[in-house]
């Protein structure tokens, strides 16, 4: 008697024991990240942003030298027909390259904006699958999470496994 | 008692030696085969970016020298030759390819039919300035890349890459392909230096 009580003890206790791990299991597990901060800090970002401000600061130099030009030329006492002339031509040719690399910059920006954001969906997907997330939500500030509790929050171990993606490491 | 013990410990350690070492040395056409596994964990490495997939095999140099040979039949005094005549380079082939796409890989995403032959163009001639191989502190640009063309026969990319690199053991290696066709940057793949030092060598006997 004494040990069929035992028994049904031991199983009622590994029943509930597996039906609650069942029940946890099958909970959605579900976590947010800074989108803001996860974006700022991947490597990827912050090496064309170098790039993107090299290119505007070596085109902002071009600019500068023929404001220069054009300047020194327009401040001249008694200015020639051919210094009006060139004048002129300096003039148009400023604004023109102006405009160009207002839209050139422009678009450099969208296109390696598209490519941070696609490798950084693409990481984010892998992690998500990684570590068994059935959702990861942005807390990107613009109103999606409006409330989290912080041990919800993953954004440095994303941070931390974007950047080493993108450096090539694991899977 | 003792003996037995002793002779007991003596097995269980020889069987562990052996167990350990089981790729350390293949005979010519098992080494291939192993080369060519589909698989191989140790010699691939591969990143899914959006809908594409990008994986590199490091090819080992007495592989290389067997390809250059033709035959798994090779003396080994002559494949040593060839194998210290490919000293200084690493090889690679380096794939792209899209799942679920059933045509060439380059008419993908295509604007227009001069889109095509501008694709064509770049990946057999300008891609090789889009790849690097890192290994230690150097980044070194690529020696020479080959483009497979397929002709709409298959839906990937394959190429062969060389680098004039001589790796450290410590170091791992790292292929850099600047993405440019499909706008996704920079595509990194890491051989750790613990996988490349796992590669078995031939054996003749």
């Amino acid at each position: 008697m004494k040990f069929a009580v035992w028994i049904i003890a031991i199983v009622l206790v590994f029943g509930v024991g597996f039906g609650a791990g069942f029940l946890f299991q099958r909970g959605d597990h579900t976590a947010y990240v800074d989108t803001a901060k996860l974006y700022n800090d991947f490597e990827m970002k912050k090496e064309l942003e170098q790039k993107v401000t090299e290119v505007q600061l070596s085109r902002k130099a071009q600019l500068d030298s023929l404001k220069i030009n054009f300047v020194a030329l327009s401040k001249k006492t008694n200015p020639t027909l051919e210094d009006r002339t060139k004048l002129q031509a300096l003039e148009s040719q400023y604004h023109q390259m102006q405009q160009q690399f207002e839209a050139d910059n422009g678009k450099i920006v969208q296109y390696y904006t598209n490519q941070i954001w696609t490798q950084l969906n693409q990481y984010i997907r892998d992690y998500g699958k990684q570590e068994g997330y059935t959702y990861i939500y942005g807390g990107d500030g613009s109103g999606t999470i409006m409330y989290a509790q912080e041990k919800r929050n993953i954004t440095p171990e994303v941070v931390a496994y974007v950047n080493a993606r993108y450096k090539g490491k694991g899977k | 008692m003792m003996r037995r013990m002793i002779i007991g410990l003596c097995l269980l350690l020889a069987g562990m030696w052996e167990i350990g070492c089981q790729h350390s040395e293949l005979s010519v056409a098992d080494y291939q085969k192993w080369v060519e596994q589909e698989d191989n964990p140790t010699l691939i490495q591969d990143k899914t970016m959006g809908d594409l997939i990008f994986s590199a095999k490091y090819k080992p140099r007495s592989y290389v020298a067997m390809l250059h040979a033709g035959t798994t039949q090779i003396p080994p005094l002559r494949l040593q030759a060839m194998e210290d005549s490919l000293k200084g380079y690493e090889y690679f082939t380096f794939k792209i390819a899209h799942p679920n796409h059933n045509t060439e890989l380059l008419k993908l995403n295509l604007n227009q039919q001069d889109e095509y032959f501008a694709r064509v163009e770049y990946y057999s001639f300008g891609i090789q300035n889009d790849f690097f191989l890192i290994s230690g502190q150097d980044t070194i640009p690529c020696a020479l890349s080959h483009f497979e063309r397929t002709y709409g026969l298959a839906p990937h990319a394959t190429f062969t890459l060389s680098f004039e690199c001589q790796r450290k053991v410590h170091e791992p290696l790292t292929l850099l392909y600047n993405e440019k066709v499909f706008g996704l940057g920079l595509i990194a793949l890491r051989f750790e230096a613990e996988n490349l030092n796992k590669i078995p060598s031939v054996s003749f006997f």
